[in-house]
This record gives structure tokens, C-alpha cells and sequence, in this order.
């Protein structure tokens, strides 16, 4: 469920834009302009924010998001400029600029590949053609090697079939598969790939289940033999991504909230990213495992702006 | 008609692909018991003399004769059929009577990119789970790979292409088969699969152009023996061509059923797509018209129809 908050009666798209424009032309250094940017922004969904973006560009001649665009990049100006795109777009800038990066970016690119529906990927593919002039998978392909290329082509490849029927002995012969493949520390065998870049979500909880069941053990634990080693890491989150999302996001968030992940740039991406879709389940699973609200870890760990606009995303009251 | 002629053309309207229904009728309709008894004992091809002293018609020919009534329908049927139905249902079977990689190339590398997402999508419908999970499942060789990537990729359909990389593609395709000579394990190299399976096909064109610059050769020339990797390219940077070789073979005599599937197949699919550039390649390649090689070896109503749908585009 989503956290974003918009009002029960949004002004009019001409309205905001004027606003919008007035605290863009404002004294950059003065704090009211932040503020009604995030108040206005901050309260509206992607397909309010897509008409201002339109009326903005109609009336003024110039993207909104160029006046968003500027040097400096702060993690307002960033998280701004993310949430005000439409998700599509968000995700097809954000694995574009994955490929541009080094290493944590596999993470960026699997979170997306694993965590987005079957039609939600490929509106993101078709999004990567019309802005980048290429394929998605051409670029991650290009940019990735070895056993990182393995996994993460199939998986932003992937138009798993989404729905909930099952098939029980499929699911125990896969999952004995899987057994043998990690008992054999082969965990880049073709067919753990297989498995888990082609079945379906429904499928793959299923055969982890049966896992559990015959072996006695999740397979995330079994799959926790050398800690230092990046590609397991890689693989664990995949399967959490597939199977439990708001869990996988819970961690993310507390990690970077923790500074111990090497994502820096995680928090805006899971809050913007999520705020529409899952927020919610996050926030519940955040407080459950941390004993303490998302809100106020967040507003411990950001300040100003940047922590005004996070926290109106989250659904917090007073911002 | 006299009665010699009589048997030929019944033999005839009996021989190629589909049956001629209106010489049936005339002759098969008239004839008396003796008259078809003669006939029986007088076609070796299809009848033989059973020990029990009739003359039984030949199993294998009895199944073929099947496959020839039912080929005007199954051509009418998949030209009906919406063309995501129909290229889910095309690659269902070809992952299922063989499996026909043939066929899955064909589909995955000559459909416009989102055609193939609309038989993906099909797929699901269809059949309750994605083609992907299913071809990797029923695919067990080096070629998997290669082949889940095909049916997977959404490749880039704009003009735009980076011609440094295009060479250096080229360049990298040259020396793999070169140091490949012979081994066969060209779909083992991660570096072949990817730049087949993701890049767009003009910029694979473009590839194949510089590689003919490089070493002198084509690139499908050069990939001779490479089953899978050779009609991959084939299909993306000449289907014309590809499509033309494929037709000439199905409409040679004494060819399996799977092969003359393909007669239907393509031009069922094509008949929209480039039937003219079809004709032309073919005209150019095998010096006869595809609409006279059509009558020469098809009968009755599959004939009609199939000359109708090669019609287009004239």
C-alpha cells in the first residue's frame, strides 16, 4: 500500500505550476521555496505530477525538470528530480544509470528487474528504446561480466507468467535441483539461473517452500556460506526481491539508514520508488524489526529538506 | 479422360501438398468397385496386396494423406488467428515436436520487437506459464542459452547505431570464429551470444557489413555448421533470403511432414509482412517464380489459398 498523501482537493495543474515556477525563480538559498516545492511535489501522484510536468512545459516553454536539473546535486535535488519523473522513466534512468557505475549498481538493476511486474518491466524497456536509443538488456549485457552478466540479463529479460497456479512436483524436483547445485557450491549453474530467471513468482515461493521442507533449511541460509563473496549476496537478494519484497527493502533501508551498505544512494531510491506501491508493508516491517518507526529513523539519519521531502513521502503528518 | 490418365491424375491429385478435391470428386466419385479396384491394385505407391488377399493402403501413406487434407485448414486457421496466438501457438509446437530449433530461431529473430512481446504475452494465456521458463526447461543443450536469450530480447527497433562499436564487433566475431575452427563451441562464448541476442538489428547489419570489410567473408558463410548461430544471423540480417531457402526445401518431393509444415508457416506469417521482397529473393535465387513453384507442387483449395496470400503485395 502507498504512503503518499495528496490532498482531498488538488488544485488545479495552472496552480501549481505557478508555484512551482515562483519558488524555482526564488532565492535558492531561502527555505520557504524548498517547502512549497515539497509540499506541492511531494503531494501528488504520478499521474498528477505527469499533468503539472505538462502544463509546466505548455506555459513556460522549458521542462520542469530542468529547473530540478541543476550542478550541485544534493540528495534533495536528487530525490526531487526522481520522484517527480513518471516511474517508468524512474526506472529506466535508474538502470541507465546503473550501467554507468561500478559494482553496487548490480543491486540497483536487480531490485528493478526483480521487484516490478511482468508489464511494469517491459513499459521500462520500451521507456529505455525511446531514451536511450537502445535495448535495456543490450546495455546490461554490455556493461556487465561473468557470473553478474548470468544473472541479471534473463532477469531483466524475464516476462514471468503471473499467475498464482502452481505445479507441486515441479516445485519439489526444482528444489532438490537447487539443493544439489548449492551442495555443490555450483551457484552460478545454469540451472539455478534457470530457475529462478524463468518461473514464475508464485512458482519460485513454492519451490522454496518445498526446500525448506525437504532440507531442513531456508535456502538464503544455505546460500550464506562465505559472507565476503558479493555474487551470493547478489543471489540472496534476488531471491528475497522475488519472494519477499517488503523485506528486502526493510534491510536495504536499514543498511544505508545504518551506513553500512556501499548503496549510497539507496534511501531516496526505495522511499521514491516505493512510495506509491509498498510503502506501507515497509514502514511495518521497518518498525517490526527495528522497534522503532521509519519516520524517525529517517529523520535521525537526514536533515532539512532532504528529510522533509522523505518524510512527506512516507506519509508523515506534519510535512 | 481416359482410364490411364484417369489413374495418373488421381495419383496427382492424391501427391504434393494438400489434395485436389475437385479431381477427386470427378474421378473418385463416378467409379464403380471395379474401377477402384483397379485402382488399388494398380498403385503400388499406396496399396499393398495383404496376405489375406485385399489390397490394404500403406499406414505411413494413410497418415499422410491426413496431413494433406488438413493442410488447406491448418492454413486457413493460423491465417486466421490473431498473429500473437499464432506465433505462441508456433513456437508451443516447435519446443514440443523435436524440439524445432529452426522454428523458435525463426519466430524469435524475424517478428518486430513487439510482436514478440504480444506472443509472450499470448503465451501466458495460452498456456499458463512464460515461453522463457518453458524452453529452458525443454532445452538442455549448449544451445539453451542462446535460444531462451532470442525469445527474450525487446531489441531497440530506432536507426540509431554506434558504428566504433559495430566494428569492434566485427572485429571480436572474426577472431572468435576464427579460434573457434571447428570445435562447434561457438555458442559457449558469452561474447557471440550477447551480441546476437541483444543487439538491434540494424546495428547487427551493420556488424555484418564490416565483417565482410574485414575478413572478406559473410558472417553466415563464415558461421557454416553453426546450426543455431547461422540462421540466428540469417534471420536477422537477411530473413528474405533466409525465408526463400527455407521455402525451396519444403517444396522439394519426399520431405518429412515437419518440413513441409514450413510451406504454410511462412507464408501464412509473411503474407503481410514482405511477400513482395519474398517473391523477388526467391525469383532471384532458385530463377522461377514463387507462385509457379506454388502450382507445381500444391493442390486444390491449400494451392488457391496459398497463391491468394502470395498475391499480395503485387
Amino acid at each position: 500500500m502507498a504512503t503518499l498523501k495528496v490532498p482531498s482537493s488538488v488544485p488545479p495543474a495552472e496552480e501549481d505550476s505557478e508555484q512551482l515556477r515562483k519558488a524555482f525563480a526564488g532565492n535558492k538559498l531561502m527555505e520557504n521555496n524548498e517547502a512549497l516545492i515539497i509540499q506541492i511535489l511531494a503531494h501528488r501522484n504520478a499521474a498528477q505530477l505527469k499533468l503539472i510536468r505538462e502544463t509546466y512545459a505548455a506555459t513556460y516553454g522549458e521542462d520542469l525538470l530542468k529547473d530540478l536539473d541543476s550542478e550541485l546535486w544534493s540528495d534533495f535535488q536528487r530525490a526531487l528530480l526522481l520522484w517527480t519523473l513518471d516511474p517508468t522513466e524512474r526506472d529506466a534512468y535508474l538502470v541507465n544509470e546503473a550501467n554507468k557505475r561500478l559494482t553496487s549498481s548490480n543491486w540497483v538493476i536487480m531490485e528493478i528487474a526483480c521487484t516490478r511486474s511482468s508489464n511494469d518491466l517491459f513499459l521500462v524497456r520500451k521507456e529505455y528504446h525511446a531514451r536511450y536509443k537502445r535495448s535495456l538488456e543490450e546495455d546490461v549485457a554490455y556493461h556487465t561480466t561473468g557470473d553478474y552478466r548470468k544473472l541479471l540479463v534473463p532477469l531483466v529479460s524475464a516476462f514471468r507468467y503471473e499467475g498464482d497456479e502452481v505445479n507441486m512436483m515441479l516445485a519439489k524436483s526444482e528444489a532438490k535441483i537447487l539443493h544439489e547445485k548449492i551442495c555443490d557450491k555450483a551457484y552460478n549453474h545454469e540451472e539455478v539461473i534457470r530457475i529462478l530467471t524463468t518461473r514464475s513468482k508464485a512458482q519460485i515461493n513454492a519451490t522454496l517452500n518445498q526446500y525448506n521442507s525437504q532440507f531442513g533449511n531456508a535456502i538464503n541460509k544455505d546460500l550464506k556460506s562465505d559472507p565476503k563473496d558479493d555474487y551470493l549476496s547478489l543471489l540472496r537478494a534476488t531471491i528475497k526481491c522475488l519472494t519477499r519484497p517488503e523485506k528486502y527493502f526493510e534491510k536495504t533501508l536499514r543498511l544505508a539508514i545504518n551506513k553500512l551498505g556501499k548503496d549510497e544512494w539507496a534511501l531516496t531510491r526505495v522511499v521514491v520508488t516505493q512510495a506509491e506501491v509498498n510503502m506501507q508493508c515497509i514502514k511495518e516491517e521497518y518498525h517490526k524489526r527495528n522497534s522503532v518507526p521509519l519516520e524517525r529513523a529517517i529523520a535521525g539519519d537526514t536533515s532539512g529538506d532532504y528529510e522533509n521531502l522523505l518524510l512527506a513521502l512516507i506519509g508523515h503528518e506534519d510535512a | 479422360m481416359a482410364v490411364s490418365d484417369e489413374l495418373g491424375a488421381l495419383t496427382r491429385a492424391f501427391s504434393g501438398l494438400g489434395v485436389d478435391e475437385k479431381a477427386l470428386i470427378s474421378i473418385l466419385g463416378k467409379w464403380h468397385p471395379e474401377q477402384r479396384q483397379t485402382y488399388r491394385k494398380g498403385t503400388r505407391d499406396f496399396f499393398i496386396e495383404d496376405e489375406r488377399q485385399f489390397e490394404r493402403w500403406d499406414d505411413y501413406h494413410v497418415i499422410q494423406l491426413q496431413h494433406e487434407f488438413l493442410r488447406f485448414k491448418h492454413a486457413i486457421v493460423l491465417w486466421t488467428m490473431h498473429p500473437w496466438e499464432r506465433d505462441a501457438r508456433l513456437l508451443k509446437e516447435a519446443l514440443h515436436k523435436g524440439p524445432q530449433h529452426k522454428v523458435l530461431v525463426e519466430v524469435a529473430c524475424t517478428r518486430l520487437s513487439d510482436e514478440l512481446l504480444g506472443a509472450r504475452k499470448a503465451y501466458h494465456s495460452l498456456f499458463d506459464q512464460s515461453v522463457e521458463e518453458d524452453l529452458a526447461f525443454g532445452i538442455h543443450g549448449p544451445e539453451r542459452k542462446l535460444l531462451v536469450a532470442l525469445v527474450s530480447s525487446y531489441r531497440y527497433e530506432g536507426t540509431k547505431v554506434n558504428e566504433g562499436i559495430a566494428k569492434s564487433e566485427a572485429k571480436f566475431l572474426s577472431s572468435a570464429i576464427k579460434g573457434a575452427a571447428g570445435n562447434k563451441n561457438l555458442l559457449e562464448n558469452e561474447e557471440v551470444v550477447r551480441i546476437v541476442a541483444t543487439r538491434s538489428k540494424p546495428h547487427l547489419t551493420l556488424v555484418y557489413n564490416h565483417y565482410k570489410e574485414i575478413t572478406g567473408n559473410y558472417l553466415d558463410e563464415d558461421l557454416e555448421g553453426e546450426l543455431y548461430l547461422q540462421e540466428t544471423v540469417q534471420c536477422l540480417c537477411k530473413p528474405q533470403e533466409y525465408f526463400s531457402k527455407v521455402l525451396d526445401a519444403s517444396m522439394r518431393p519426399d520431405v518429412d511432414e515437419l518440413k513441409k509444415e514450413a510451406v504454410t508457416r511462412i507464408i501464412v506469417t509473411r503474407a503481410d509482412v514482405d511477400m513482395k521482397l519474398l517473391k523477388q529473393e526467391y525469383n532471384h535465387k532458385y530463377g522461377v517464380s514463387l507462385p509457379n513453384k506454388i502450382e507445381d507442387v500444391a493442390n486444390g483449395n491449400y494451392r488457391d489459398f496459398l497463391l491468394t496470400l502470395v498475391a499480395r503485395g503485387d
